[in-house]
């Protein structure tokens, strides 16, 4: 590699990893509690858990699910209505002031069969949620997230020129070589190539599904409005219901749509997943890949009549699919583990990047110590000794 | 493949094409899907602990001199 060429990559490796370190850092230290939240939650006992019953224990009307979840909130209106992806054995009924609010929701978990209150968890409270901001918005919503995003763009940026400047520094190295004789410079460079390379795939794969998810807001918005305005224009001057028509009669309506799916979650009308006149149920497959697709199925709350089984666009089906791929909850606890040691190596990753560059003030340059193959045009003594400065600086 | 590019390339496109096996995997289905995928998302955290935990690296040079030593 020409010796213009690398300093081009070194600059572009050196800004796009300095302006997105710190951030990256918060990211995989919050990260790495978030891969195990269910466990963590089990054990501080804040995750519902319903009573054992016999799997074929007849299911209690969702309308009686609801009733029981708005009695413990009277005063607010519902939102959602879902449940975890491996446990139907109870429902979580989201309240808030305004279906549209995003804040200050209360959850309500009801019993699916007896339609009991089993418990009210507070999922805007603790360590586990402050983490949880910390990573998704930095406590600023959108611009948080879309701030995020842009930083996970720059790591993006950094994995590849980084990439790129695996070549010149490892090709007189065996794969896997740690020099631990020379400086700690070396090794901490040693290590820095050897894990920034081998973690390369899953950081990248996990820093890009980061990034579409941090657009996850502005996509729904834009699907309302290319999407579910058309669907909804002939509503388009009626006064939304002043009574929903049975839960439990429109999500059967939304059974019989889609009879190969089952339910996933359900939007109340007037949310942002939903339309002012619509209970919008959202069916998913249940193999490990379909079971993130979701499909809404458009009730009318007044009349509960079929309105339209919606395909999602492009865009939301990548969302969707990028999700699993970003959280390694799909694959069983091994799988976490293994996330969670990647994530470990990352760490390590950024953390040796940044005191390769607080040490880059040494008589000799990093390239000359680590012995980086470098074509210098006509071999000039000059030429080199312009680099090590560059590449010092 | 020239032999320079298999040794720098070799071990990363290896461990890139299984990482990407066991992420996918995991996705298509369960039991056996989920341990290809624990397979293949071990094998880059089983080298990096292995490299980086070996006390004498196979250096470049010494593997030369290995290699000499054995021809004289």
């Amino acid at each position: 590699m020409k010796s213009s060429t690398i300093k081009t990559w070194a600059w572009i490796h050196k800004w796009s990893s300095l302006a997105c370190t710190v951030f990256m850092l918060l990211l995989c230290l919050t990260g790495l509690p978030l891969i195990f939240h269910h466990e963590i939650g089990h054990l501080l006992g804040t995750e519902v858990e319903a009573p054992e019953m016999p799997a074929d224990t007849p299911r209690a009307s969702l309308d009686r699910v609801l009733e029981a979840a708005q009695a413990r909130q009277p005063d607010k209106v519902p939102q959602f209505l879902s449940r975890e992806i491996d446990d139907d054995s109870f429902w979580y009924v989201t309240f808030a002031d305004h279906p549209l609010a995003q804040g200050d929701t209360k959850t309500v978990a009801v019993d699916a069969r007896t339609a009991k209150v089993l418990a009210e968890p507070k999922f805007d409270e603790g360590l586990m949620y402050i983490l949880l901001k910390l990573h998704v918005d930095l406590f600023a919503n959108l611009p948080g997230k879309l701030f995020l995003g842009l930083m996970g763009v720059l790591l993006l940026v950094a994995i590849v020129s980084g990439t790129v400047l695996y070549a010149p520094f490892m090709r007189r190295q065996d794969f896997g070589t740690v020099r631990r004789n020379n400086s700690p410079r070396v090794k901490w460079l040693d290590l820095h190539n050897l894990l920034g390379i081998v973690t390369l795939v899953w950081a990248m794969v996990v820093g890009t599904t980061g990034v579409i998810n941090t657009w996850a807001d502005l996509m729904l918005k834009y699907w309302q409005h290319d999407q579910l305005s058309t669907l909804l224009a002939p509503y388009k001057n009626q006064a939304p219901p002043e009574r929903y028509a049975s839960l439990q009669h429109s999500y059967e309506l939304a059974r019989a749509a889609e009879p190969s799916k089952t339910l996933s979650f359900i939007a109340f009308p007037g949310t942002a997943f939903s339309s002012p006149h619509h209970y919008a149920i959202f069916m998913r497959g249940d193999t490990p890949l379909t079971s993130r697709l979701i499909k809404p199925v458009l009730v009318d709350a007044g009349e509960s009549k079929l309105t339209a089984s919606v395909d999602l666009p492009w865009y939301l089906t990548a969302l969707l699919v990028s999700q699993p791929l970003h959280f390694g909850d799909y694959g069983g606890m091994p799988m976490q583990i293994l996330w969670a040691l990647l994530d470990v190596f990352t760490i390590i990753v950024l953390g040796s990047g940044l005191y390769l560059w607080l040490k880059r003030r040494q008589p000799r340059s990093l390239i000359e110590e680590a012995e980086a193959v470098v074509d210098f045009p006509s071999g000039s003594a000059a030429a080199q000794g312009d680099l090590s400065k560059e590449s010092a600086s | 493949m020239n032999a320079a590019f298999r040794r720098l390339w070799g071990w990363p496109l290896l461990l890139g094409l299984v990482t990407a096996i066991g992420l996918i995997s995991a996705l298509v289905g369960d039991g056996a899907y989920d341990m290809l995928s624990w397979l293949g998302l071990g094998m880059p955290v089983a080298v990096s602990l292995w490299c980086a935990g070996r006390k004498k690296p196979a250096s470049h040079e010494a593997s030369l001199k290995r290699r000499a030593a054995k021809k004289g």
